[in-house]
């Protein structure tokens, strides 16, 4: 070939290569680019996730609106370890050794351990939820035993997680709830076990963030940039107090001890605005231990938050309730201008036993010839309510008392209080059949309606139904929010305000009645505070067992409110069945009267002490105490009265 | 070439080698500041951490329980609690009492001190 061909066909070579080299960067800048940015980008950019913190619950401290209080946590995040081997990264030697002494470190039998060592993996989990004391702990032993045995550091190794832990331990335990140990594997989210944890857990949870590093053999180099921040979970402020609730929870542990009872609760609500300030359970659910009660049948149902989940019969404490009824009857006369129901100072006949639509015998615990309204609550009459409610269906109908327990005490309808799987209750209807073929309403419903059976409630609605006597004639809406806070701003859902549902005077009337049950001579003298004044109403409903009502199983209750004339708080308290038994001197112990009302006094002196509540009643204190003077003491003059006619009426 | 325009030139070149090296020394304090981020961001993380455990620790010391169970032992049987209307409430930095505050006699209120402050405004 000739040289100046040869150079041609040297420099066309050269040229096809050139040009070649031109394709393939134009293949790789122009038409491939994204993908190699792409991949260059995952070498040398790692995202790392900001994690979000759940959002916490809060106490209320304060003893009196608008005075400033400390926010005292229910649940803290705290940073805890979880410790996890890469058995495929020690040599087979070593694992025996690492075994034992693993073990003795974190207190694991050497043969789980060892299990966990021997199997072909890169990550086994030998221990969650280690404190940095320990972990710390192990890192000493352990780095200076892999630099010396040429096993690779992170053989064994660490990863950081938030542990939902509990200051105050049981306090508050089946209404918090908590999350699972372990996170849903997929979306690496929390998973509420129930309660409030549950019912928030969209406001709770939050979002985690992202944020870009630069890769470097050495350091990771921040690059400033978070693609995403993180959004705390909001905290929720609640309307529990903390020291009310330890007060409950003392009181109503010392009162299921004492009546041997299966448990029992007692729940505290202002009656003004229905802030649950107290919602004490027992036996207590520990959130901290939650495996252990849900691992366990006999311990699952004492996670439920009792009160709202499980109806009662009500008893004696619907009476009051059922009297006001008569009371607004009276007025829905006036206004038809009829002759008015009955008179609440009147003497009506007591000794009847058979009413009409009734076969089964009705009688009192103790036979009382003449009574009036006043008299009857006081003993918890039930043939005197029967004479009432059998002329109140005759004359407005089985209906119009219905509607009444509905709309004006909200009997038969959620609350709407914040917490899952709240039970509506039952009132028959008039007409409606079960699905047993059997109507609802029949002869009899009446008289067991007056007398709180034959319908059901749970312990929320009944604190309602009551706080509607003690802010005289308003219904709130129970609430356990303060306050929701996210990312620093109130996101709170508003409370609806209380509404008119009872004439004043006719709550007051009743109030009046009430307060004779606390008294010499009524129910529920036990449940007198001293030094303060107070009303309420026992009730000793009999369960239901296999299809009938056992006459040795109770639900026992007191419900009542103090100070009467200015309520600072509406109390229940629920003991669920209390051991039948007689005790000489005592009586029967299993009666409202026995082991509730004791419980209501106990758990309300303390809470009005703590409260700040200075005594409206100064001497109203038992014989012999010095601060003693019955005859200045609130209601004894009126409650003589009673006695005094009472005595004249029935011998 | 003129000796000015050399000088000049020579001074132009020095001047642009003393920024460029500023430009790097710079370049380079950001570049240490930044890799300390992590280490100082995660640092934080960690005080903060401690932080909120000697919190939780302190208010498990702190349980109402616990305070319970003090109110009942012998020492402190002389503590009561105060009755509402003897709660006097404080602004913060500020000497304002809520409700009617006490008067002496010549119309002064300078005398006053407040016996027991509970907490103030937050």
């Amino acid at each position: 070939m000739k040289p100046r061909n040869r150079l041609a066909t040297i420099s066309l070579a050269l040229l096809t290569l050139f040009s070649l080299l031109i394709v393939r960067f134009y293949q790789i800048q122009i038409i491939e680019g994204a993908k190699w940015a792409r991949i260059a980008k995952g070498q040398h950019e790692l995202l790392v996730t900001l994690p979000a913190k759940r959002g916490r619950f809060f106490g209320n401290t304060q003893i009196k609106k608008g005075h400033p209080a400390r926010d005292t946590p229910y649940v803290t995040d705290v940073v805890k370890f979880h410790l996890y081997a890469d058995p495929m990264a020690i040599k087979g030697g070593f694992k025996e050794e690492i075994g034992l002494k693993l073990s003795e470190l974190i207190a694991v039998p050497s043969p789980v351990i060892n299990s966990h060592l021997s199997r072909k993996s890169r990550s086994r989990k030998l221990m969650m939820w280690l404190d940095p004391e320990k972990k710390k702990e192990i890192e000493t032993w352990w780095h200076p035993f892999a630099r010396l045995n040429r096993i690779p550091k992170n053989a064994i190794y660490f990863i950081q997680d938030y542990k939902r832990s509990y200051p105050f331990d049981k306090q508050l335990g089946q209404v918090l709830h908590t999350v699972c140990d372990e996170r849903d594997h997929k979306t690496g989210e929390w998973l509420p076990t129930g309660g409030l944890e549950m019912l928030f857990d969209d406001l709770l949870k939050g979002k985690n963030g992202k944020s870009l590093l630069l890769r470097s053999p050495r350091h990771p180099l921040d690059t400033g940039i978070v693609l995403e921040e993180p959004v705390d979970g909001a905290d929720i402020h609640l309307t529990i107090n903390p020291y009310l609730q330890a007060i409950a929870e003392e009181g109503i542990e010392e009162a299921v001890i004492k009546s041997g009872a299966k448990g029992g609760y007692a729940i505290l609500m202002d009656p003004e605005d229905g802030a649950i300030l107290a919602m004490a359970q027992v036996p207590f659910f520990r959130p901290a231990e939650y495996r252990t009660y849900y691992n366990d049948p006999s311990l699952v149902n004492e996670t439920k938050v009792k009160g709202i989940t499980d109806c009662l019969e009500p008893g004696s404490t619907l009476k009051p309730l059922t009297m006001s009824i008569m009371l607004l009857a009276n007025e829905e006369f006036k206004k038809r201008g009829e002759p008015p129901l009955f008179d609440p100072d009147e003497m009506i006949r007591t000794d009847r036993r058979f009413f009409p639509g009734r076969s089964k015998e009705l009688k009192d615990v103790r036979l009382h010839t003449y009574l009036n309204m006043d008299m009857a609550i006081q003993k918890s009459s039930n043939v005197y309510l029967s004479e009432l409610v059998v002329k109140l269906i005759e004359r407005l109908g089985p209906n119009w008392y219905r509607e009444k327990l509905t709309s004006i005490y909200g009997l038969g309808e959620k609350t709407g209080i914040e917490l899952p799987a709240e039970s509506p209750g039952f009132i028959p209807t008039p007409g409606k059949k079960y699905a047993s073929g059997l109507l609802q309403w029949s002869g009899p419903t009446p008289y067991s309606l007056m007398m709180g059976y034959n319908l059901q409630v749970n312990a929320i609605q009944l604190l309602r139904a009551w706080s509607v006597l003690a802010n005289r004639g308003h219904l709130v809406q129970p609430t356990l929010i303060r306050k929701i806070v996210k990312e620093g701003e109130e996101i709170t859902p508003p409370h609806p305000a209380p509404r008119r549902v009872l004439p004043a005077s006719v709550a007051e009337r009743i109030v009046g009645s009430t307060k004779y049950a606390t008294k010499p001579g009524g129910s529920a003298f036990r449940a007198d505070i001293y030094g303060y004044t107070e009303a309420g109403k026992t009730s000793t409903a009999e369960k239901l067992d296999k299809g009938g009502y056992n006459k040795k199983r109770h639900f026992s209750c007191f419900v009542g409110f103090a100070p009467a004339n200015k309520p600072r708080f509406v109390l229940v308290v629920g003991i669920d069945d209390p051991v039948y038994r007689y005790l000489p001197g005592i009586g029967r112990t299993h009666y409202g009267g026995k082991c509730a009302a004791p419980a209501f006094k106990a758990i309300a002196t303390r809470a009005l002490h703590y409260l700040g509540v200075a005594p409206d009643d100064p001497t109203g204190y038992p014989k012999g105490d010095p601060r003693s003077d019955l005859d200045e003491a609130d209601w004894m003059e009126e409650t003589r009265e009673l006695a005094k006619i009472y005595k004249e009426w029935n011998g | 070439m003129k000796r000015g325009t050399l000088i000049k030139s020579f001074a132009l070149m020095v001047l642009c080698v003393f920024l460029f090296t500023k430009t790097l020394e710079k370049q380079n304090s950001v570049t240490a500041a930044r890799l300390e981020i992590p280490a100082l961001r995660s640092e934080l993380r960690a005080i903060n951490e401690e932080n909120t455990r000697l919190q939780y620790t302190v208010d498990a010391f702190e349980n109402p329980e616990t305070l319970l169970e003090l109110l009942r032992q012998q020492e402190y049987s002389h503590l009561k609690h105060p009755f509402i209307s003897q709660v006097v409430c404080l602004k913060e930095g500020a000497l304002e009492i809520d409700g009617p505050q006490p008067v002496d006699k010549a119309g002064s209120q300078s005398w006053f001190k407040p016996p027991l402050v509970i907490g103030a405004h937050q």
